[in-house]
């Protein structure tokens, strides 16, 4: 089990060792891989303070002079918080800025709404210039950092708070640069999902259940990789599945995308209900509570399958 | 100062330069814009703001207008000094040009966008950080309008330069006392200025910002610091128009009738 930000900031750690223009930003924001950056690289880290805001301006401040800065905090507040500096000051400018977006979905469970980023998807790929990338395992995320550094680009990446076993199969660099990671192949439903959903959903379709589904990690929701619509269009219907509100996050991207591409097909959508959650019992109740536990996952594809008999 | 006729006739230009391109556009921001007018031409012409001695045409220092909607104030002055192409500032209001009512990246001597306040003192000490840490003697100036004083981002930014030592980094405050619903003091108190951002850690001057001995005065004491400064700089919003002058709704631009646009341009004389 491992971390999803550790990965990414080892990696960037250890590239940074050899290119000062690397800076990394934290608005108080920790783990152990940080602070060995911190440590042991003073001169290309910057503690901002609870300052969001100031941090993404400051990172634009630094792009402009020509350095890779990379911003870190937690995934509602360095998203909501400062969304009109991600837009005006690194965004209009199309600075390469990646900010890591840590904790995303329903992750920070028992802390309640506030420190939920249940929106971050639908605000961030709606500025102009974004790229926006989720991780769904650790080795992701260390391949979305190889990634960030070798194309310096406005970017953000979304990571979960959860240390995970790596899916199987284990990514490649390749996923990652062009955007999705093919889990599974099938031919009568697509399921495109990403991040903490994309674990809950092959625990739902299990070994060899559901023949002829496939799932796709979406690693990248902005801009659509074309090579998903090459995929959803073998297929007979659509599902995705993902921990964000129902307003324009994963389901909508991919939605817009095929409209776009003249690809029409039964579409479905798993989402959390429009409403805040102030329930405790762990995000598997959470999850639960949204109708987004594995059982409802299977419940749906089945019911997608029954619809559509093979 | 024995040069301060200079830099009053520099003035003089500039504000006539910048009216004369509202009136042309039908649009901009005057009161603004002649608010800073004086402040602008002392950083330029008082070398404040060093040209790149490895590269003519091109400015060594930054400067940052955080309150965007008067960064037109500047073009006059960077077209004089060669940055901005003089067929640029020429063709503004007739034909294709780079130049815009709010500064951008595209525009030569522009070194960040501004518009939305609040972003600029943030930007410009990323901007004092990275040359301080290259270990470049570059200065980065930043004009900030005390409006901005209400959005929470500009004293976040002043914690960190602070805290940062930024002694490279020097902010202007361009108070003219005024935003778009009448005079700060009433609308939402934000006096003392002076001694709030002095308990940030800053060498706080103050200066009648249309005095030419004052604000080259104070440049020089900021300059010769070294340490985080800022300059509090008094100004009369449309400062040289006075049917302008410390009218709140000279922000925008207005129509004139044809007698009105004579005594403006007669004050401008």
């Amino acid at each position: 089990m491992k971390h999803q930000r550790d990965a990414f900031i080892t990696e960037l750690f250890d590239r940074a060792k050899g290119n000062k223009d690397i800076f990394l930003l934290s608005a108080d924001f920790g783990a152990p891989a940080l602070d060995q950056f911190r440590e042991q690289l003073p001169e290309q880290f910057i503690h901002c303070g609870i300052s969001e805001q100031n941090m993404v301006d400051l990172a634009a401040g630094l792009a402009l002079d020509g350095r890779q800065v990379f911003c870190y905090a937690m995934a509602p507040f360095v998203s909501l918080r400062c969304l009109e500096q991600h837009k005006c000051a690194t965004g209009i400018m199309n600075l390469p800025v990646c900010t890591l977006v840590a904790g995303v979905g329903l992750g920070y469970a028992d802390a309640g709404p506030t420190h939920y980023a249940t929106e971050d998807l639908a605000c961030l790929r709606a500025i102009i210039n974004s790229h926006v990338l989720t991780a769904s395992d650790a080795e992701v995320a260390r391949l979305l950092a190889i990634d960030a550094i070798e194309r310096p680009r406005f970017s953000f990446v979304r990571l979960d708070r959860q240390p995970s076993a790596d899916l199987l199969p284990v990514a490649k660099i390749d996923d990652v640069r062009r955007g999705l990671r093919i889990m599974r192949e099938g031919k009568r439903l697509a399921v495109v999902t990403h991040g903490f959903m994309l674990g809950r959903t092959l625990e739902a379709i299990g070994q060899d259940l559901f023949d002829g589904v496939a799932v796709i990690d979406l690693v990248q929701v902005k801009p659509i990789p074309s090579e998903l619509l090459d995929h959803i269009s073998r297929c007979d219907a659509i599902l995705t599945i993902e921990e964000q509100t129902p307003s324009g996050g994963l389901g909508a991207a991919v939605l817009e995308a095929m409209v776009d591409g003249a690809v029409v097909k039964p579409f479905y959508r798993l989402t959390l209900p429009e409403q805040y959650f102030f329930d405790n019992g762990g995000r598997a109740k959470l999850l639960e509570l949204a109708h987004l536990s594995p059982q409802h996952i299977a419940e749906k594809i089945n019911a997608i399958l029954a619809a559509a008999p093979a | 100062m024995e040069n301060v006729a200079f830099f009053e006739e520099k003035a003089r230009v500039v504000r006539r330069q910048i009216f004369e391109k509202y009136v042309l556009l039908q649009q901009g921001h005057p009161g603004s814009s002649l608010s800073m007018a004086d402040l602008a031409v002392a950083l330029y012409y008082g070398s404040f703001v060093r040209m790149d001695p490895n590269d003519s045409g091109r400015l060594y220092d930054k400067v940052i207008v955080s309150k965007g909607h008067a960064t037109a104030c500047l073009y006059p002055i960077l077209s004089d000094l060669g940055v901005i192409p003089a067929q640029e500032w020429e063709n503004w209001g007739r034909d294709a040009t780079l130049l815009r009512l709010f500064g951008n990246t595209r525009i030569p001597g522009i070194d960040a966008v501004s518009g939305s306040l609040g972003h600029g003192l943030g930007i410009a000490a990323g901007y004092a950080l990275s040359f301080k840490r290259r270990g470049l003697d570059r200065r980065v100036f930043v004009i900030v309008s005390e409006g901005e004083l209400y959005e929470g981002s500009v004293w976040e930014g002043l914690l960190f330069a602070s805290h940062h030592r930024l002694d490279n980094l020097y902010i202007i405050i361009d108070r003219n006392n005024l935003i778009t619903l009448g005079d700060t003091e009433t609308c939402l108190r934000l006096e003392p200025i002076k001694q709030k951002i002095e308990a940030f850690g800053f060498l706080t001057y103050d200066c009648d910002g249309h005095d030419f001995n004052e604000i080259l005065g104070s440049l020089e004491q900021m300059i010769n610091a070294r340490t985080p400064s800022c300059l509090v700089a008094k100004t009369v919003k449309g400062k040289g128009v006075r049917m302008m002058e410390n009218k709140p709704h000279w922000h925008y631009w207005h129509p004139l009738t044809p007698a009105e646009l004579e005594l403006c341009r007669k004050d401008l004389r």
